[in-house]
């Protein structure tokens, strides 16, 4: 569904993302692993548009996406959910979640999409009303990725969507990452510096040292190397 | 008695034109985070298009939506070719390039329209009311000043609370990366903040044309009490700058009735310069910290 070939994308002179390979299958969860500045989340972003790639091709479900602009990736329904999540603070949760269908969303379609989000994250549901500054990080995180469902994306990039949280709401999110596959065949690509949980979710790793690929297998084999796992993931 | 009600009655009604010049400032610094100082230029511009338009055609109605509309394209316009250039740069880059505009358009004007101030006609009669044997500084003209911009203030609060578009115009000033990625073309709603502010600004033209009449500098001390108005309402908020317009015209309308009229304008400064000492973020604005 997604092919990244030789991406490269720089800071000034600093290659944030130095010459990256790599494809994810439609219906698979792929995490992206690695160290701080190891160039995750500056490989996202060089993805869905954020950032202009320096060279190499971004394919997504088999057109070339690498010069195209955030707002049209997006609407293709390659949907990048920061880190951080980008909740807009200023905003209420509704409208938060209504802003993320109204690239993607016929009118008809919205009240059953935002039905399907509030089903899956309730508690954005109590809060509806609410200042998106109210919530707590967990509930920020959650709405984040409803916002993104909330588009009917194909794929989805998550960009630790742990970061921050105490390991049980960690979990949880990890958790609704799978169910989301099993239901709808979305496909992830996720970072995370929490290899061990990212492992347990996903179906391949790919595991980035400073801006380039060192190892892309099925996550047992990954999760089961011991020199890769001291040396990049660090459990 | 009657000269404080006839005194409050036009600081209303110049309150609401001050708070239509404030808007222009609130809604460019929402979306862009510049402070507009070519904005008294801008709605100098329109309202001797207006002035031309009425002269040439002799509808009043004509040159009034004339003067709207070109209110929308000129500040579509100032924000495609110039401000975009300097969008995201250091800020004083955008504040030098809004005042060297302010000094292009003054100096257009008077070349277009020469630098002799030139009456401007109201909507309707600004004869005030009579009731007994009093009449008050208040009549059909300031009656219409305050509908129109409170018209005004309604459709863009409806636009901004109701709408798609205001959702995602909201949206890219507060987080423009954010909400490029849910698929919101920004630079398109940038623009159109600057089409709406410079419509806005348009309107209080209209409406405070008649009074100072039509010039390349006149509405130079109309920018100023909109700008007081802005910051006293928290350059953040459209209903701050509704609020602050008001208590600005009720202010000067005081100072200019009970303490001579030479004192309005250093009145004006001596609370822009009272505000930004005692509560530099305004009385109405958001919790995020200002730069400016």
């Amino acid at each position: 569904m997604l092919e990244v070939e030789d991406l490269v994308a720089a800071y000034g002179p600093v290659r944030a993302v130095d010459g990256v390979s790599l494809s994810v299958p439609a219906g698979s969860i792929t995490a992206v692993l690695g160290a701080n500045g190891a160039g995750k989340s500056s490989l996202l972003r060089a993805v869905s548009g954020i950032m202009r790639p320096r060279s190499g091709r971004v394919r997504f479900c088999g057109e070339d996406i690498t010069r195209q602009g955030a707002e049209d990736i997006v609407r293709r329904g390659l949907a990048h959910v920061p880190e951080g999540g980008g909740v807009i603070q200023e905003l209420t949760v509704e409208e938060n979640l209504r802003l993320g269908s109204l690239a993607r969303c016929s009118r008809a379609e919205r009240p059953k999409a935002l039905k399907d989000v509030f089903d899956l994250f309730p508690r954005l549901e109590q809060h509806r009303k609410l200042g998106a500054s109210s919530l707590s990080g967990g509930e920020r995180q959650m709405l984040s990725i409803g916002r993104a469902l909330m588009g009917r994306p194909k794929m989805l990039l998550l960009d630790e969507p742990s970061l921050g949280l105490a390991p049980l709401l960690a979990s949880r999110i990890m958790g609704v990452i799978a169910e989301l596959r099993q239901k709808t065949e979305l496909t992830v690509l996720l970072v995370e510096q929490n290899a061990k949980s990212a492992l347990r979710v996903a179906d391949r790793g790919v595991v980035l040292g400073v801006g380039r690929v060192v190892a892309e297998d099925d996550s047992a084999k990954l999760a089961a190397d011991d020199k890769l796992r001291h040396a990049y993931l660090g459990f | 008695m009657t000269r404080f009600i006839d005194l409050t009655l036009n600081g209303i009604s110049n309150g609401a034109i001050y708070a239509a010049v404030a808007l222009a400032f609130v809604l460019i610094w929402r979306a862009t985070r510049v402070v507009n100082f070519a904005a008294g230029g801008m709605l100098m511009i329109t309202t001797f298009v207006a002035s031309s338009v009425i002269s040439s055609s002799g509808s009043y109605w004509l040159g009034f939506f004339v003067a709207l509309a070109a209110g929308l394209l000129l500040g579509a316009v100032v924000e495609r070719l110039l401000i975009r250039r300097v969008e995201g740069g250091p800020p004083l880059n955008a504040v030098i390039v809004t005042i060297g505009l302010l000094i292009l358009f003054e100096a257009i004007a008077g070349m277009i329209w020469s630098n002799t101030p030139r009456s401007f006609p109201p909507a309707f009669s600004i004869k005030g009311y009579t009731v007994g044997s009093h009449t008050y500084l208040f009549g059909p003209f300031d009656v219409f000043t305050v509908l129109a911009v409170v018209g005004m203030a309604t459709a863009l609060l409806v636009l901004f609370r109701l709408t798609d578009l205001g959702l995602m115009m909201r949206a890219s000033a507060f987080e423009p990366v954010v909400a490029r990625l849910q698929g919101v073309r920004v630079g398109n709603m940038l623009t159109l903040g600057w089409a709406l502010a410079s419509m806005a600004g348009s309107l209080a033209g209209l409406l405070i044309g008649p009074q100072v009449f039509v010039g390349p500098n006149n509405f130079d001390p109309v920018a100023i009490f909109g700008f007081t108005a802005a910051v006293l309402g928290g350059l953040d908020s459209p209903l701050g700058a509704l609020v602050g317009g008001l208590i600005l015209g009720l202010s000067l309308s005081y100072v200019s009735g009970y303490a001579g009229a030479s004192l309005v304008t250093l009145a004006a400064l001596a609370i822009l310069v009272a505000v930004l000492m005692v509560r530099p973020s305004g009385l109405f604005t958001s919790a995020r910290a200002r730069r400016i």
